[in-house]
């Protein structure tokens, strides 16, 4: 792991979490400054001034309605996040949160693909950026190869985002289950990705 | 009977169309003064009378009714939205020298651009009038707040636009996700869908509803429909979409996809983009849009956005039901619901 990215949020991470959680940061910043501005206790609105506020004391209501709704709003980005990823991961940050990935549900004999994205949100490139991935595996001990595309960078540039196809084909007589994998960059050896699939009967099969 | 082309069904395009022409209508009354030039009346009618989507007004409308209200109403502040909104297009395109606006001659084409700034000054003047008309129909004070609510408005659609404007005058290329994201809920987010959500149920709840869950609604239905407009500005069809092809490239816009390909491009690619950005705008000529729209394609910076609107969206779907969690459900309220893919997946 380079000096650059140590630290920081894992590298490699979902675009649509990052949109989800980048927009949650921008409107969580608003609410104070609408609150003020156009909320109870504003003039511009219309409403009647509070008695016995001096001017400038901080208003405790509405910073523990503030607080309330910051602990409300982290609590059902948990719960959108892990609709997003599949997988939250543990919340309480003693361990290193994992993302996922999930193929579409997929028939034996069929082919599936779906996308990962290495994220750097530094300012520094990240060099030489390799990936590694397990076999999909199932419970009962069958697998599935994975391909990735590409499997190694040879540079992942500042605050950039680049896409790295996962394939895998599923081998007519596969038995039907739900199959784990798990991607591993070079550059955020600690912060692996699980990618599932599941192979589901052909119609009009058993 | 109910047709269904993806996620939209012809109920939910004739309810569209419905608030649509009532809130025009409503918007057309307040240019129906015959003592005003028709060098005013003219050019400030064009764009009202063209095939908009009205997506604002419908916001609007359909918020106050599903929160209990008659869509009467709203009707003079939807009207008030429908001629700020105009006002903007006008300027904007002035700002923009952009040369279509929804598939005809921008305004300033057809009349120059003199004509065209006082046509956009003379609609935002005549919103005034409309939300004045609140005063009867709502009573002082709740019409107070509305007006408060456009003021806030107002100032937040104007002060985005000129940091969009600054950013591209001063050559800025070091921009993240957050800047965008901050810019258009500034310029995009809060006419488009921030300020219909929240009037339409403050009159619609007699002042009484909970309006900061339809900040975060608004927002992430904006920034979801503007990041989609970026893209569409890329790979739509232009007599789909209305506006000339490539325009946001041409003009440098900041948008994320420039952003993403600017973070994401090679030591030499970015030079070419930095070096494209340097030009003046009637300097960059056809071949380079072209190439730069060939690297953006190469850099899966269209791709990246797409992603990026999508968790944005799906942050939508969640917030739209806690914003209308009290409201029971009925036709305007399925029609809220709707919007959200309509607007977050359209090809126009």
């Amino acid at each position: 792991m380079t000096e650059a990215v140590r630290g920081l949020r894992p590298l490699v991470s979902d675009v649509r979490t990052f949109g989800l959680l980048s927009a949650t940061s921008v409107v969580d910043r608003y609410v104070d400054l609408v609150e003020r501005t156009l909320g109870p206790g504003s003039a511009a609105a219309g409403y009647a001034d509070r008695p016995g506020s001096p001017p400038d004391a901080p208003d405790l209501r509405l910073l523990a309605r503030s607080t309330a709704r910051m602990a409300e709003a982290y609590v059902g980005l948990l719960g959108a996040v892990a609709g997003v990823v599949g997988e939250a991961g543990p919340a309480d940050g003693s361990a290193p949160r994992g993302v996922g990935a999930a193929f579409p549900a997929t028939v034996p004999g069929g082919r599936a693909e779906t996308t990962l994205w290495l994220h750097n949100p530094t300012s520094t490139p990240v060099p030489e950026v390799t990936l590694a991935a397990t076999p999909l595996v199932a419970g009962v001990g069958a697998a599935v190869p994975l391909r990735l595309d590409p499997p190694r960078l040879e540079v992942l540039p500042a605050r950039a985002s680049v896409p790295v196809r996962l394939t895998t084909v599923v081998p007519a007589g596969q038995p039907p289950g739900t199959y784990h994998a798990v991607v591993v960059a070079s550059a955020d050896p600690d912060g692996p990705v699980t990618v599932t699939l599941r192979v589901v009967p052909a119609e009009g099969r058993p | 009977m109910r047709s269904t082309t993806g996620h939209t069904t012809t109920a939910f395009l004739d309810r569209l169309a419905e608030y649509d022409r009532t809130a025009r209508t409503a918007a057309r009354g307040y240019l129906a003064d015959p003592d005003l030039s028709r060098h005013l009346l003219d050019p400030a009618g064009d764009y009202l009378d063209r095939n908009g989507k009205g997506l604002r007004p419908a916001l609007c409308l359909a918020t106050c009714e599903a929160f209990g209200a008659t869509v009467e109403d709203a009707v003079p502040s939807a009207a008030a939205l429908e001629l700020l909104h105009t006002a903007f297009l006008v300027h904007d395109d002035v700002e923009d020298g952009s040369e279509l606006r929804r598939g005809k001659p921008t305004l300033h084409r057809l009349y120059g651009p003199a004509l065209a700034v006082n046509a956009g000054d003379g609609l935002a003047v005549l919103a005034l009038g409309a939300l004045r008309d609140n005063d009867q129909r709502l009573g002082r004070a709740l019409s107070a707040r509305v007006l408060a609510e456009f003021v806030f408005m107002a100032r937040q659609t104007v002060d985005g636009q000129a940091r969009e404007l600054g950013w591209q005058r001063d050559n800025r290329t070091d921009l993240t996700p957050d800047d965008y994201l901050d810019l258009i809920m500034k310029k995009t987010c809060w006419y488009t869908t921030v300020l219909p959500l929240r009037v339409g149920a403050l009159i619609g709840s007699g002042g009484q509803a909970d309006l900061e869950p339809m900040l975060r609604f608004g927002f992430f239905l904006g920034a979801a429909f503007q990041i989609r407009d970026d893209v569409l500005n890329l790979v739509g069809s232009t007599k789909r979409y209305g506006k000339e092809p490539l325009g946001d490239l041409r003009e440098g816009k900041r948008s994320l996809i420039l952003l993403h390909l600017l973070a994401a491009a090679s030591a030499a690619d970015r030079a070419r983009v930095e070096a494209f950005l340097a030009l003046p705008p009637e300097r960059r000529s056809d071949a380079a849009v072209a190439d730069l729209a060939a690297l953006v394609h190469a850099y899966g910076s269209i791709a990246f956005a797409d992603e990026f609107a999508h968790g944005i969206a799906r942050s939508a779907a969640a917030a739209f039901e806690e914003a209308f969690a009290a409201v029971p459900d009925s036709p305007p309220r399925r029609f809220v619901a709707d919007l959200v893919p309509f607007m977050v997946d359209r090809d126009r």
